[in-house]
């Protein structure tokens, strides 16, 4: 599924500007002032058991800082993001809500392409076997993230599971 | 190779001897803050812990600034919650009207130079200006940092920011902060941290030194870093703090960008409505006339701002037709105001004070809700349209000396224009 550049995901997945409705409602609604086919799209893939790849255009999650887009964006059924860059915060929230999130030029792929993506390398490979070179996630954000997050994560190890500081280093 | 002051904070806290832009590293928190907005997600986030003791949690402030005092009986609530979990945990409570979070946090002496502090809040970066590492994240790391301690970061690049030259009188950090959103954009430092160097940084107090630091947050930086003086050192020292231990950065240290400006010619500016990045100078604005006006919030709340309110207004009357609330950062700020007289002056002018906290920044309180069409021009750091709950009125951002200007003559004004202040002695 395919969202454009500059996507405030607290105005489209977040409670912030629709006070008094609950997740659940949003999740059924989200997106939908980008793509109204959106919400239905996903319900379709999230009910056939099938994971949502969304890829996004630049600055993804830009002036947001809620977690509960994160939140809602699991609740869709979105395991994985692609864009060529991700706001702060949101990579954050994402990460400790378990989504994996992969920095990579997005150019040509489309919606419905079926795509394999290596969250350690970044390294995704289309339908026609050709391949774009995106920016994995280091070892202990991996960790968090198959773990489903954050807390997820610290519960299983019982803490932050290394005394040693640095988990990787730059690619 | 040399590294900058945030490389060498979050080396520090995780245990290394060195890290470098792009390194993902575990580090270790002195010092967190939750604030009544951020708390239903954050108590949500311990709830799916419960089991956990949150050993962290006397590292912890829970600050009642948003709903200050409670709107609403859901508000009163979640501060009836907080106040329960502090008794529980240990973690230490501010109760509304004692003040705003970023004020709060060093006022009290929670932090010190070369700490790492995280808060629920994007504007935890106003920390930077004692030389500490502040920045804002989400319930779900302020319970695992309550919990656990530490948490991940990932190493920013550094820009640097050099500052040079006297600012003019009437001129403030607020104009510089400004100046350097209409240079850099929203966001315009997307994931980078920025140090801010130079003659007009060392000339800067406390007060200026926060707002400059404050306004990071609309840069979209993750940091806004200062060196520590004697001025830094001292004020820590008089509030508290535990024995500060500056960092610097090394002579070598990587830079991703330099950049100069010269602030002597820097004359006072404004963000025009709905962005923080439309920046004018104020006297291209002049004439525009105004409804309402507020000074206060983590920008420009302080006694500095207070005081250059005071001045403007000193045996003068609003304009007919415009409102002036004053909202100080902190109970002490609101004290000091009382006792120099501030308030005597400002009140019988025809201004009005909130008690301290967040509310006449974004409408949480409802306090300061403009009508349709109404132009308001504010101290504040954020000026989205709809921040203050109508989208029909227009939000100007602007020193609290240009605020109070604007509020004395009732259209936008150059506070350089009002001859009774003489600004080169505030």
């Amino acid at each position: 599924m395919v969202l454009g550049d500059h996507v405030n995901t607290d105005i489209h997945c977040s409670t912030k500007y629709m006070p008094g409705k609950d997740s659940a409602f949003i999740v059924e609604h989200a997106f939908e002032k980008l793509d109204p086919n959106f919400p239905m799209q996903a319900k379709t893939l999230r009910e056939a058991g099938r994971t949502i790849i969304l890829i996004a255009g630049r600055d993804f999650g830009i002036n947001s800082s809620r977690e509960q887009a994160a939140q809602i964006l699991r609740d869709i059924g979105v395991a994985v993001i692609l864009a060529p860059s991700f706001a702060r915060a949101f990579f954050r929230n994402a990460i400790n809500n378990g989504l994996a999130l992969i920095t990579a030029p997005i150019d040509g792929i489309g919606a419905g392409q079926p795509l394999c993506v290596d969250l350690a390398s970044g390294r995704i490979t289309l339908d026609d076997h050709s391949s774009l070179e995106g920016s994995g996630l280091s070892d202990v954000l991996l960790d968090i993230v198959s773990s489903g997050g954050l807390l997820a994560y610290l519960k299983q190890h019982n803490g932050w599971p290394t005394s040693k500081g640095r988990v990787s280093a730059a690619p | 190779m040399g590294h900058t002051i945030i490389e060498k904070i979050l080396a520090s806290h995780a245990g290394i001897p060195e890290c470098n832009p792009g390194d993902f590293v575990v580090a270790d928190i002195d010092f967190a803050m939750l604030t009544d907005a951020r708390a239903p997600g954050a108590m949500k986030a311990v709830g799916q812990i419960a089991e956990t003791p949150l050993r962290f949690a006397p590292k912890t402030a829970l600050i009642l600034d948003h709903y200050s005092p409670p709107p609403h009986k859901e508000a009163a609530q979640i501060h009836a919650t907080l106040r329960e979990f502090a008794e529980h945990t240990g973690a230490t409570i501010y109760d509304i009207g004692e003040g705003i979070c970023h004020q709060l946090l060093p006022e009290k002496g929670h932090l010190t130079c070369g700490d790492l502090v995280v808060g629920t809040d994007s504007h935890s970066v106003t920390y930077g200006a004692f030389n500490a590492l502040g920045m804002g994240v989400e319930g779900t790391d302020l319970t695992a940092a309550m919990a656990y301690g530490k948490l991940w970061f990932q190493v920013p690049p550094t820009l640097k920011v050099t500052l040079d030259g006297a600012l003019m009188p009437g001129v403030w950090a607020k104009d510089v902060t400004l100046y350097m959103l209409g240079e850099l954009g929203a966001e315009g430092t997307n994931y980078q941290a920025i140090e801010y160097v130079g003659s007009a940084v060392e000339a800067m107090d406390i007060d200026d030194r926060m707002t400059l630091c404050n306004h990071a947050a609309e840069l979209g930086a993750k940091a806004a870093l200062l060196e520590a003086d004697a001025k830094t050192v001292q004020w820590l020292t008089e509030h508290g703090a535990r024995s500060a231990e500056p960092i610097t950065a090394d002579r070598s240290a990587q830079y991703l960008k330099q950049l100069s400006v010269n602030t002597a010619e820097l004359t006072p500016q404004l963000a025009r409505r709905h962005e923080v990045d439309d920046i004018i100078c104020v006297s291209e604005a002049a004439g525009q006339k105004i409804q309402a006006a507020l000074v206060g919030t983590c920008t420009n709340g302080r006694l500095d701002d207070i005081r250059q309110v005071a001045a403007v207004l000193k045996g003068h009357r609003l304009a007919p037709g415009v409102r002036l609330i004053v909202t100080p950062a902190s109970r002490a700020i609101y004290l000091k105001a009382a006792q120099e007289g501030l308030i005597e002056t400002i009140v019988s002018a025809g201004g009005s004070f909130e008690s301290a906290g967040c509310g006449t920044c974004i409408s949480v309180t409802g306090h300061f809700t403009p009508g349709n069409h109404e132009t308001i021009i504010s101290s504040a750091n954020r000026n989205f349209k709809g921040r203050l709950g109508n989208d029909h009125a227009d939000i100007w951002l602007g020193s609290a000396a240009t605020v109070a200007a604007s509020a004395l003559r009732g259209v936008i004004t150059d506070p350089r224009e009002i001859d009774h202040v003489n600004w080169s002695q505030l």
